[in-house]
């Protein structure tokens, strides 16, 4: 408990230094915030332009798709903001040796390598797929119920846990892939194929793989069925299951790595 | 006399040699750094086998949509893949040079940065495209219930036409880089150009099934010129007497772009302080 309120109080100090910081370059915050809210209407009028061509993609209503659009870009906004940010400077650290810093401090090293700085830009995205979200529910007509409403933001939950333990995987690689710099961009590549429902693969082996080998069907497809009430219901213990189990992976993984790390230029 | 001409020869080796060898050193560079290469190939695989996907779903129980076929738009998106790979070039390196000061190095070197870049460039578009062969293959794996191969035009109008999409993209990239001159940060303008750039390049959707206005405006500007106008002349949506219009296009743009370009480069230098340096 003693620990829980110390690493409370020092990630509000991670906090407070990112608003200065920001507020130190505040053209730059806002030049920001307005290009990654312009991403999601970027990706928003390429649903425009599909549903201006059909009523329906593999089942889903412009309203739903709308409502997995958002979803994708609430949780990907708040992985932006709270851990890619730190992740992606891993390789960078691991290379030119700053990462003994890291270690040398008398905090969990895997909280401060992926938690000590915050992208105050990136809510803009946050806050505005709340609204995407919201408007995909009323074009659709889903009526949210306060049961659906709780599975819903139990499976966002689930999906910020996936998306965390697969870039936390990904990143903690490069102990190992030193050189590879842009490993980032990998995270990246892969996460973008939770931005369609997994159902445009088909019958494929594609859509098994990405439902149960890479759980990029339960970043945004699943929680938008659960709040259109389409899930099944094997999704949400699943949905509980692979949050959980890459969540333990990528701290092993980490224990793992920095075990054996004999700092840069050894 | 002749022997004197010969023993004097090495002391002048031809301009292609000069070239050859920062081709090469590139080329050499490039392969270094492959691992690199194949993350940022995988971020480009990842939309050409779920844009296509997207549309191939939107199908529903027609055989054509908007005058689209579905083998067509599949091999939309796989033109795409193939002419972005060879004809994209990317404005960042040149900025990273003028932020970090490393182009003073260049410019006390015997030959044009503009050259040099040049040859990186194309160097680095070959490397890509041989790192993409294995990733290409996954997308026709993927997509392969949908592809036949139908009336595609690969003659010299298309080659000529990604040729000078390639030339013209480069421009483009160089008279971005050098905002680097102007600007503390670049990085939101980049990514404003990835954004609306890509978007009238076609790379997102076919520009036919884009609102009249907004196709219309995209086939006024550079951006078109650099893939949507060589991956139409593949499908054979481009007329005979269009085709030789689109290449005026894309000449007209090559000159205004160099214009620009050197421009740029005048008054840049002038103001660049080598920073970092």
């Amino acid at each position: 408990m003693v620990t829980a309120r110390r690493y409370l109080r020092l990630y509000l100090v991670f906090f407070r230094n990112c608003i200065v910081r920001e507020m130190e370059f505040r053209g730059n915050f806002f030049a920001n915030a307005f290009t990654t809210g312009a991403w999601l209407l970027y990706y928003i009028f390429f649903i425009e332009i599909v549903y201006s061509q059909t009523n329906a993609v593999a089942g889903w209503t412009k309203g739903q798709a709308l409502v997995l659009a958002g979803s994708f870009s609430l949780t990907w906004g708040l992985m932006n903001a709270l851990f890619t940010p730190n992740l992606s400077m891993l390789p960078d650290y691991i290379q030119k040796g700053t990462f003994d810093l890291t270690l040398t401090k008398p905090v969990d090293s895997q909280f401060l390598a992926s938690a000590r700085t915050i992208n105050l830009a990136e809510f803009s995205r946050a806050l505005l797929s709340v609204f995407v979200i919201a408007y995909g529910v009323s074009v659709s007509g889903i009526s949210v119920t306060a049961v659906s409403l709780a599975i819903y933001v139990v499976l966002l939950a689930c999906s910020l846990c996936i998306l965390l333990g697969i870039d936390s995987l990904i990143m903690t690689l490069s102990f190992w892939l030193v050189r590879i710099r842009n490993l980032d961009a990998a995270f990246w590549s892969v996460s973008m194929m939770a931005r369609y429902p997994v159902d445009i693969f088909g019958g494929t082996v594609l859509k098994n793989i990405l439902t149960f080998f890479i759980p990029m069907a339960f970043i945004a497809t699943v929680p938008a069925r659960g709040i259109a009430q389409t899930m099944q219901v094997w999704m949400l213990p699943l949905a509980l299951a692979f949050a959980v189990g890459l969540m333990i992976a990528s701290r092993w993984l980490w224990l793992f790595a920095v075990r054996n790390y004999s700092s840069a230029g050894g | 006399m002749v022997t004197q001409t010969v023993a004097l020869a090495p002391a002048r080796p031809p301009r292609w040699r000069k070239w050859w060898a920062v081709f090469n050193l590139h080329l050499q560079d490039s392969f270094a750094y492959r691992a690199q290469g194949i993350v940022w190939i995988l971020t480009d695989t990842v939309p050409t086998i779920t844009l296509p996907l997207m549309w191939l779903a939107a199908f529903g129980n027609r055989q054509v949509l908007n005058g689209f076929t579905r083998t067509e738009l599949v091999a939309y998106y796989l033109c795409m893949s193939v002419c972005a790979n060879l004809a994209q070039a990317h404005p960042w390196e040149i900025a990273h040079d003028i932020k970090d000061g490393k182009l003073s190095i260049y410019l006390t070197r015997p030959f044009s940065y503009y050259w040099f870049n040049f040859a990186s460039n194309v160097s680095w578009r070959l490397v890509r495209s041989l790192m993409f062969v294995p990733f290409f293959g996954l997308a026709l794996l993927v997509l392969r219930s949908h592809l036949a191969w139908e009336d595609f035009h690969i003659g010299w109008t298309f080659w000529v036409s990604l040729a000078l999409a390639h030339v013209l993209s480069y421009q483009i990239s160089w008279c971005l880089g050098q905002s680097a001159f102007f600007l503390v940060e670049v990085g939101g303008l980049f990514e404003f150009y990835y954004m609306i750039g890509g978007f009238l390049a076609g790379q997102m959707a076919p520009l036919q099934m884009l609102p009249k206005v907004i196709s219309q405006i995209a086939h006024m500007l550079p951006f078109s010129y650099v893939l949507w106008f060589p991956v139409n002349i593949f499908l054979g949506r481009v007329p005979q007497a269009s085709v030789a219009v689109g290449l005026a296009y894309q000449l007209c743009w090559i000159a205004v772009t160099a214009m620009l370009g050197q421009i740029l480069w005048r008054v840049g230098l002038k103001r660049y302080t080598a920073v970092g340096l």
